[in-house]
């Protein structure tokens, strides 16, 4: 959960969290939309030095997360750039007896070109998880009006992950200290039965914190007081320019 | 004059048919410090839900200020008596502390002007302005106490039930909260107190609750209650330190046997100090 | 430990072990800006009476009875946690349950399904897994289509009288594994060979990814299993009280 933890360091945690849900749902639209590799570019340099630069979240960190996903750039890389042919049609060709697997330089160029959109899209998705704290993410949606039932679902859900991981981290410690994961066998049953043992205590604490609702005066609705937090002329501009720019640099490449 | 505030009549409670609490009879004044004390399973925080109306006793019928309180009734009950959980994990479910605070206000339809002055004054109350604006997951555990104490402070309730509000925490936690607890008896609070602490519920109560087994075994001041031990063998309560020290002295005939008990560390240790000087005097 | 469960659990290990197991769960989640508009919108439109339905199913059981917010929301943190807990493996790399289908077992499709989109969400803010533009074809394929086939396999073989772990072995494996081939047809459609047929394809990025998702499908059931048993030991009146028993 070091994304969470790092949202509230950031120095851009105090913009208004509309304006940078917007910037980054509008730049991920348009990333996609235009779908031009100089625009992906131009995307991932302004998120990178927004992030890093001015909201000063660290570079290791940024990094870290930006490699999660390897697996699957990896994986699906391969899958468009590969064709399974019959005979070598491709610039680069791999026999492997039944079938050739082949390389055009229009595939590569495709994966890569696809590789790039999904850098871009995870530094704008980035830049709005690297700064805003999920309650706030939660207001937006509470404010474009999602239905009640699913808002407050989501608010009880994240402030009760932070319960349940608590749980989970203690049983697996108190695990290790038993030589719970000692080998592999060990650790394997210890999983299970950290997993199980979770989903007793939750049913538990479901039911002690819904007398806690109670005893508050919850009934039917939860509601708390929200802050706005400004947004400022220079960055409306700021957000209109980036715009413009990004506008302009698919004009130019089409 | 001390007036009721809240008269438990023959309260009987269940869970899936297994008694909890046995024709319980209470009357709170209005001002009083009560501790509650009886081992785990005694039914005690049982108790306390019935008397926040978050239960609904099975039989017999809870009183606030002489007006009985129906089915319908129970919001006000919730209104006007707050309960501050043990663990305040389970109480705390917004993702900053003044949203946390902000909960039960709104809850009770009140204006946006009067939830933000309720919610600045208790943050001021616990001393929570630094903290205001934090989530709660990064809270320590002595910080989340004091913010579930803000919870129900504003709420503004007359009548506040603490379920052992100093457990899991560490001695100078434990001191601040000790302190908050003086603060609202001082500021006309009633206050209702589980507690293990025998101790802590000698120098604070003035009056204590005894539960054993789902019945109010025993209810009197804490000089009274500490010297039936039938009662605390029963509870599994032993008796204070204070208490063992101010018997040994008396028994020593050091102090007059109808001296009062002393109260706090404080005044035992002039209590000794007097009786140096008498022995020098004499001598 | 029961007879049974020593049985699982000395298969799971000689399996882990064959197999080496080093699958991440995140290659199944298609990622930020991996399909273009026309697919982000087809698959929300997919998703929808879906979700439609969920909501409705969920909003009945909380006006019936108001306590079930608090069970429903620690359903949804359970789900998120047990996807984000990391299974122990021999190489001591990262991998994941989905959880998906252990939850629809417990909760029902429906209900998994509103819960799902719930954790995707919060999956693709605090733990970079997935995206919010490709948030419909992940909850179609992993909220939706996995929970709803574990749910149905795991009816099936309750009907059929197979022995109850090996149906929800078989439940949560296979929804694990419907779940990889909708992200392999999602990701075929979208990036066709030229000249190949979407079934072609399909298999191609089906190819790719089975070395990572069969064995992490495999050992997605045989933990659920281990769960499964546990609970029934010890947690026979919680599962009662959440309708297991009744639903299935």
């Amino acid at each position: 959960m070091q994304i969470d933890y790092y949202a509230y360091r950031s120095n851009i945690n105090n913009w208004n969290a509309g304006f940078k849900v917007l910037l980054a749902m509008g730049t991920l639209c348009l990333v996609i939309a235009l779908d031009k590799t100089a625009v992906s570019l131009f995307v991932i340099m302004f998120f990178g030095i927004l992030t890093l630069g001015v909201g000063k979240t660290p570079a290791r960190i940024y990094l870290h997360f930006m490699t999660v996903p390897l697996a699957f750039m990896i994986c699906s890389g391969i899958a468009i750039a590969v064709q399974f042919a019959g005979s070598p049609v491709g610039e680069w060709n791999i026999s492997l007896h039944f079938f050739y697997l082949c390389l055009t330089r229009s595939s590569v160029a495709l994966a890569a070109k696809v590789f790039l959109k999904g850098i871009a899209g995870m530094s704008a998705l980035y830049m709005m998880a690297f700064s805003t704290p999920m309650h706030e993410i939660i207001d937006v949606m509470r404010k474009l009006h999602l239905p009640r039932l699913f808002i407050e679902l989501m608010s009880l859900i994240y402030r009760y992950i932070f319960i349940l991981f608590d749980v989970a981290e203690k049983m697996q410690t108190a695990a290790k200290a038993r030589l719970g994961y000692q080998s592999f066998r060990q650790s394997f049953r210890t999983f299970a039965g950290v997993v199980g043992n979770l989903f007793l205590i939750s049913l538990k604490k479901a039911n002690a914190y819904y007398d806690a609702l109670l005893s508050r005066g919850y009934d039917g609705k939860i509601e708390f007081l929200a802050d706005e937090k400004q947004i400022r002329p220079w960055q409306i501009g700021g957000c209109a320019c980036y715009f413009t720019i990004l506008i302009f640099l698919w004009y130019v490449c089409k | 004059m001390e007036r009721s505030l809240l008269t438990v009549k023959n309260l009987y409670f269940s869970y899936d048919d297994k008694a909890v609490l046995k024709d319980i009879n209470v009357n709170i004044r209005r001002g009083e410090r009560v501790a509650v004390m009886g081992s785990n399973g005694a039914g005690k925080s049982t108790f306390f839900l019935n008397l926040n109306g978050v239960l609904h006793p099975e039989q017999g019928q809870i009183y606030l200020e002489g007006k009985q309180i129906g089915k319908k009734d129970l919001k006000e009950l919730r209104k006007r008596v707050g309960f501050v959980f043990q663990d305040a994990d389970s109480q705390i479910i917004a993702a900053t502390v003044k949203a946390e605070i902000s909960f039960g206000p709104m809850n009770m339809e009140l204006g946006r002007e009067e939830v933000e002055k309720r919610v600045r004054d208790a943050v001021s109350y616990m001393d929570l302005d630094k903290l205001k604006d934090r989530p709660p997951h990064y809270l320590s555990g002595g910080e989340k106490k004091r913010v579930s104490i803000a919870d129900i402070l504003a709420m503004e309730p007359e009548l506040l039930i603490f379920d052992e509000p100093m457990a899991a925490l560490d001695p100078v936690n434990a001191d601040n909260v000790e302190r908050i607890l003086n603060r609202l008896h001082d500021d006309g609070k009633t206050l209702l107190i589980a507690t293990h602490d025998v101790d802590f519920a000698y120098r604070y109560a003035d009056r204590i609750l005894v539960f054993s087994d789902g019945e109010l075994i025993a209810d009197g001041t804490p000089v009274d209650i500490f010297h039936r031990e039938k009662i605390m063998e029963r509870a599994h309560l032993k008796q204070p330190e204070m208490l063992v020290i101010w018997e040994a002295l008396r028994a020593a005939g050091l102090v007059a046997f109808d001296s009062r008990y002393p109260v706090t560390s404080n005044q035992v240790a002039k209590e000794i100090a007097h009786i140096k000087v008498k022995k020098e005097g004499e001598s | 430990m029961t007879k049974t469960q020593k049985r699982v659990l000395k298969f799971s290990i000689m399996f882990a072990l064959v197999f080496a197991v080093c699958p991440t769960v995140s290659a199944m989640h298609i990622m930020e800006g991996y399909l273009p508009p026309a697919f982000c919108i087809a698959w929300g439109i997919v998703c929808i009476p879906f979700l439609v339905k969920g909501f409705y199913s969920i909003k009945k059981i909380f006006t019936e009875n108001q306590k079930t917010i608090t069970i429903l929301a620690m359903a949804g943190a359970y789900i998120f946690v047990i996807s984000a807990l990391k299974i122990p493996s021999v190489t001591g790399s990262c991998s994941h349950m989905t959880g998906t289908g252990l939850g629809a077992i417990l909760f029902g499709p429906c209900t998994v399904s509103i819960l799902g989109i719930i954790v995707l969400i919060f999956q693709a803010i605090l733990l970079a897994h997935g995206g919010l533009t490709t948030l419909g074809a992940n909850t179609f394929s992993m909220a939706i289509a996995g929970p709803f086939v574990s749910f149905g396999v795991y009816a099936l073989c309750k009907k059929c009288r197979v022995n109850k772990n090996v149906g929800v072995f078989l439940a949560a494996m296979l929804g694990d594994l419907f779940t990889y081939c909708v992200t392999s047809i999602q990701l075929a459609l979208t990036y066709q060979n030229e000249g190949g047929s979407i079934v072609s394809s399909a298999a191609e990025f089906f190819g790719v990814f089975v070395p990572t998702q069969l064995p992490l499908a495999v050992v997605e059931g045989l933990l659920t299993v281990l769960i499964m048993m546990a609970l029934e030991n010890y947690a026979k009146p919680e599962l009662k009280a959440i309708g297991f028993e009744k639903s299935v």
